[in-house]
């Protein structure tokens, strides 16, 4: 679903973000990139979207060469990919049903689609019984869920979710990592970025390590830490 | 390719999404929308004004494309008939009449006055017999009065020299003045519309930056603000038409002699004079609306383009 090949990222200024990055994931994987500020877990994560364009390598997301792409074709590479981040991005002067549907306004679906497929993103993230909210209305948790909802509602095959825990308290932390699982058993790829020890500790999933640019741990079933054999 | 359905929600989008950013930048909104009004306004003034010069100077020259062609005195009835048929036949003459010694001491005898009889006085009627040559354009006079010079048994043709040269010029100078007042105005009016949507694209950039996370085309993220650029048209042309309609209603409540004068960029008219000819209908209604509309589309097409790149 994902492959990275000998990706390297340099900034203007000279600071390397990504040095010979090799990474595949699987469809229907679950990856929990960790490390350090800094590290490169977001730099990697906007390489998929392609909000970055690598300086060597090859990016590839569900069989497109994403470093080869026109600038006119992206919009249809990200309607591939899902997005969730730290900063949740809702609309405050929007309720959260329109919060939801503007994902699906916006991608040109007609009325009937957004009335069908809005209650059933709703209602995977537990939302529904809020859907005529304002964002101001919910707690940080309620609006990750949201959020999530609107990146789930136009069906991605890949989830990217960037440190979709840090603003919240640990209960709603574990929610939306529960919610993840769910959605990634329904057959959605999920790489998240996270700082969380231990919600990776618990899950015990796959555990990518980004320290300094470089990809220095790959492992099936991870800690936070390397552990010692 | 995209249904009809999905195409009309989309544009039912992006009208939502303008009429939201117009209420939410009242102030800018407003700023915008009254200098658009004013330039269409203006420009809508300006050619009614070169429309009344037109008009004005239509009747005016008149007198300018006539020439008075007067035969030597030895030249009689005859002769002056023969001359006629050939200045008839110039193709910048449009009449010619023949104006006999007799008519001609007549007019001459109206402008003195009757105190003076001019015949008692010199004792017979010095005058010859002339022409009268009226030409299709005060600009052709000069040609044509030198070709009529040429012709046998004509003494000399007169006609307005300088007036005509001044009346040229003073269509050419009116013309010049509008065209550089319009496009100083188009250039402030786009300029307030540019700036207009910078504080939008500003003010939406989180909704922006959504759109493009979920796989919006350039177009569509462009969309709203077009259609905010179509809106300030439409309100614009509005204003436009209230601001006439507020100057007909003033020039009726006021009524006086209009007048012309001459300042320091040129011949102007009192506005008075250019509402004579105004008169709020369909096609004046439709105008104002495709001059404002497209103004205010060119303009937001352009700032969408400069500040929505493709990703």
């Amino acid at each position: 679903m994902v492959l990275l090949r000998d990706v390297t990222v340099r900034y203007e200024g000279g600071v390397t973000a990504l040095q010979n990055v090799n990474l595949t994931v699987e469809k229907s994987e679950f990856v929990f990139l960790v490390g350090p500020t800094g590290a490169g877990k977001t730099t990697l994560l906007k390489l998929l979207t392609r909000e970055l364009v690598p300086n060597e390598g090859t990016v590839i997301v569900a069989g497109r060469d994403v470093t080869k792409m026109k600038p006119s074709q992206v919009p249809y590479l990200r309607r591939l990919i899902g997005t969730v981040f730290q900063d949740i991005l809702l609309l405050p002067d929007r309720t959260v049903w329109e919060n939801v549907a503007f994902a699906l306004r916006v991608t040109g679906s007609s009325s009937r689609e957004i009335a069908r497929e809005v209650p059933k993103a709703l209602e995977t993230v537990g939302m529904l019984h809020k859907a005529k909210s304002f964002p101001s209305e919910l707690s940080g948790g309620e609006k990750q869920k949201v959020a999530l909802a609107r990146a789930l509602v136009v069906k991605p095959l890949v989830l990217l979710a960037d440190e979709p825990t840090g603003n919240l308290d640990p209960t709603s932390s574990l929610e939306i990592v529960d919610l993840l699982l769910r959605i990634n058993r329904q057959g959605t790829t999920v790489i998240m970025a996270t700082h969380d020890r231990t919600i990776v500790d618990a899950y015990r999933k796959r555990v990518v390590e980004i320290v300094g640019g470089r990809i220095v741990r790959d492992e099936l079933r991870g800690a936070f830490r390397r552990e010692l054999a | 390719m995209r249904s009809a359905v999905s195409w009309l929600s989309l544009l039912a989008f992006f009208l939502e999404e303008a009429i939201v950013n117009l209420r939410r930048h009242g102030l800018v909104t407003i700023a915008t929308v009254t200098t658009i009004a004013v330039t269409i306004g203006v420009w809508v003034f300006f050619s009614l004004e070169a429309m009344a010069w037109e008009k004005l100077l239509i009747w005016e020259g008149r007198k300018l494309e006539r020439l008075c062609v007067f035969l030597r005195p030895e030249a009689d009835e005859k002769t002056a008939e023969k001359l006629l048929e050939q200045v008839q036949k110039l193709p910048e003459v449009v009449q010619v009449r023949f104006v006999h010694k007799d008519e001609g001491l007549k007019k001459l005898q109206q402008m003195f006055g009757n105190s003076v009889p001019l015949e008692d006085l010199v004792g017979h009627n010095p005058l010859p017999h002339a022409l009268e040559v009226t030409c299709r354009s005060p600009q052709e006079a000069a040609e044509c009065a030198a070709k009529i010079k040429r012709m046998p048994m004509v003494d000399e043709v007169t006609f307005p020299a300088v007036a005509v040269q001044r009346y040229v010029q003073m269509v050419r100078s009116i013309r010049w003045r509008n065209h550089v007042l319009s496009v100083l105005l188009a250039v402030i009016a786009f300029i307030l519309i540019f700036n207009a949507l910078r504080v939008s694209v500003y003010g939406r950039r989180n909704e922006i930056r959504i759109m493009q996370l979920v796989g919006a085309t350039v177009w569509t993220v462009r969309g709203p603000l077009l259609m905010e650029g179509l809106l300030y048209g439409i309100l614009g042309a509005l204003g436009t038409l209230l601001l006439t309609k507020l100057l007909l209603v003033l020039n009726a409540v006021f009524p006086t002699e209009p007048t012309y004068w001459t300042g320091f960029m040129g011949n102007w008219v009192e506005w008075r004079i250019l509402l004579r000819d105004v008169q709020i209908d369909g096609v004046f209604v439709s105008q104002v609306l495709l001059l404002s509309m497209g103004l205010s589309f060119f303009s937001a097409l352009i700032a969408a383009v400069r500040l929505v790149r493709a990703v």
